[in-house]
């Protein structure tokens, strides 16, 4: 060794991290060198210093704080983390099993995405759409007939009512006065309404979920 | 209750690793778990916190939020490590993100009485090794504070905790050559403020 140790070096001697060769050379070095002599008994000293220090006891009343603390801020695990430490611990115990239960869940869950999807595509695309006390004018309406009505794409049905296209039910809830100028311009551009406010009865036209309802 | 006791028992049993055992055991509510981790790891926890923060009020804070994370925490605790090592991460992780660089003076502080109230020596040595021991101890302490904290903790784990290099290196999650160069590097820097002091 021609130069002086580095601090990693002495260090590393003093906690005996160092192989046999690297020891020995320092050694060797250190019979020489006053300066890394005194840099090593100061490590040394520091050493000394911090493992002659007496750990702290924490204190008496820290456990009871904690645990009052734990019941005021401590939340119980929900639902999905109950699910995912379940999984977890049979994952440890019997992987087989656990993997057996993951095709399952993946399985329902395909299923119930499915059903629900299914569920969706029904409710977005007839809908029936019921007229209160219809009355006698619009029964003879030919199937087939569309009327929008409040943006309500209407169609009427083969078995004599109105059924609405494209539009989840609860998303549309209108009323409409038939004399107001909207109500006006919708009556000019759907006859088969006019026919129903000539009547008399159609004075508003109330779209409520899946009724229209005449009043 | 004692669906909770069975599925532990046979958690329990079904398990070689101890600290897995604990872990399951808390998952499951039972409290005596938690008990026996607060039981084995109060004190590393409460001397970590205090080395780190250098104040014994804010290590009894730390302490109790790190308990708190422990607890919340321990039913993930998979036992690819020991309990001890994750606790210590757990230890390290929220001093670093509680305490932050405003908490680490780089001058000490001299209006303040290291460790106040707090028995820092063995009380049954010779009277005038006491005092020696005292002196030390509150050099130490104050030096300790003049160290950056990446090198204190390095320090801190191998001469106060009385940790390996290997143990150190899996706690920090760095090489057994980093855990080396930054024990050095904290010990030579304790060196020189201890030089300047005396």
């Amino acid at each position: 060794m021609t130069s002086h140790a580095s601090a990693e070096m002495l260090s590393a001697y003093l906690d005996q991290q160092l192989v046999a060769r690297e020891a020995r050379e320092l050694e060797e070095h250190l019979e020489t060198c006053s300066q890394c002599h005194v840099r090593l008994e100061g490590l040394r000293k520091v050493i000394d210093n911090l493992r002659s220090i007496h750990e702290l006891s924490p204190p008496s009343t820290l456990q009871q704080a904690v645990v009052r603390r734990i019941a005021l801020t401590d939340e119980p695990p929900g639902l999905l983390d109950r699910f995912e430490q379940g999984l977890s611990l049979l994952n440890r115990q019997n992987p087989i099993l656990a993997m057996f239960g993951v095709v399952i869940a993946l399985v329902l869950f395909i299923y119930l995405f499915s059903y629900n999807l299914k569920l969706h595509e029904n409710q977005n695309s007839t809908i029936p759409v019921i007229f209160q006390d219809p009355p006698a004018a619009i029964a003879d309406i030919a199937a087939g007939t569309r009327l929008v009505v409040a943006d309500r794409s209407l169609v009427w049905s083969a078995e004599g009512y109105w059924l609405e296209e494209g539009i989840d039910v609860g998303a549309v809830s209108h009323s409409l006065e038939i004399d107001s100028s909207a109500g006006s311009e919708l009556l000019a551009a759907h006859p088969k309404l006019a026919e129903v406010a000539a009547l008399g009865r159609a004075a508003v036209i109330n779209i409520e979920g899946d009724v229209i309802r005449l009043e | 209750m004692a669906a909770i006791m069975a599925a532990t028992s046979a958690a329990t049993s079904l398990s070689s690793n101890p600290d897995l055992d604990l872990a399951t055991r808390h998952r499951y509510g039972d409290p005596k778990a938690f008990e026996e981790v607060y039981s084995r790891y109060a004190q590393m926890i409460f001397n970590l916190a205090y080395r780190m923060s250098g104040k014994p009020e804010e290590a009894e804070d730390l302490t109790q939020e790190i308990f708190l994370r422990i607890h919340r925490h321990l039913a993930r605790f998979n036992g690819r490590s020991a309990l001890k090592t994750w606790v210590y991460r757990v230890t390290l992780n929220h001093c670093r993100s509680k305490l932050g660089r405003r908490h680490y003076p780089t001058q000490p502080l001299a209006d303040e009485n290291d460790g106040e109230g707090v028995n820092l020596v063995d009380e049954s040595r010779d009277p005038e090794d006491l005092a020696l021991a005292r002196d030390a101890s509150r050099q130490i302490s104050l030096a300790l504070r003049q160290v950056k904290p990446v090198f204190r903790e390095a320090v801190v784990l191998r001469d106060l905790q009385g940790l390996s290099y290997d143990e150190i290196a899996e706690i920090l999650e760095v090489r057994v050559g980093t855990v080396r160069s930054r024990i050095a590097r904290g010990r030579d820097r304790l060196r020189v403020v201890l030089e300047k002091s005396s």
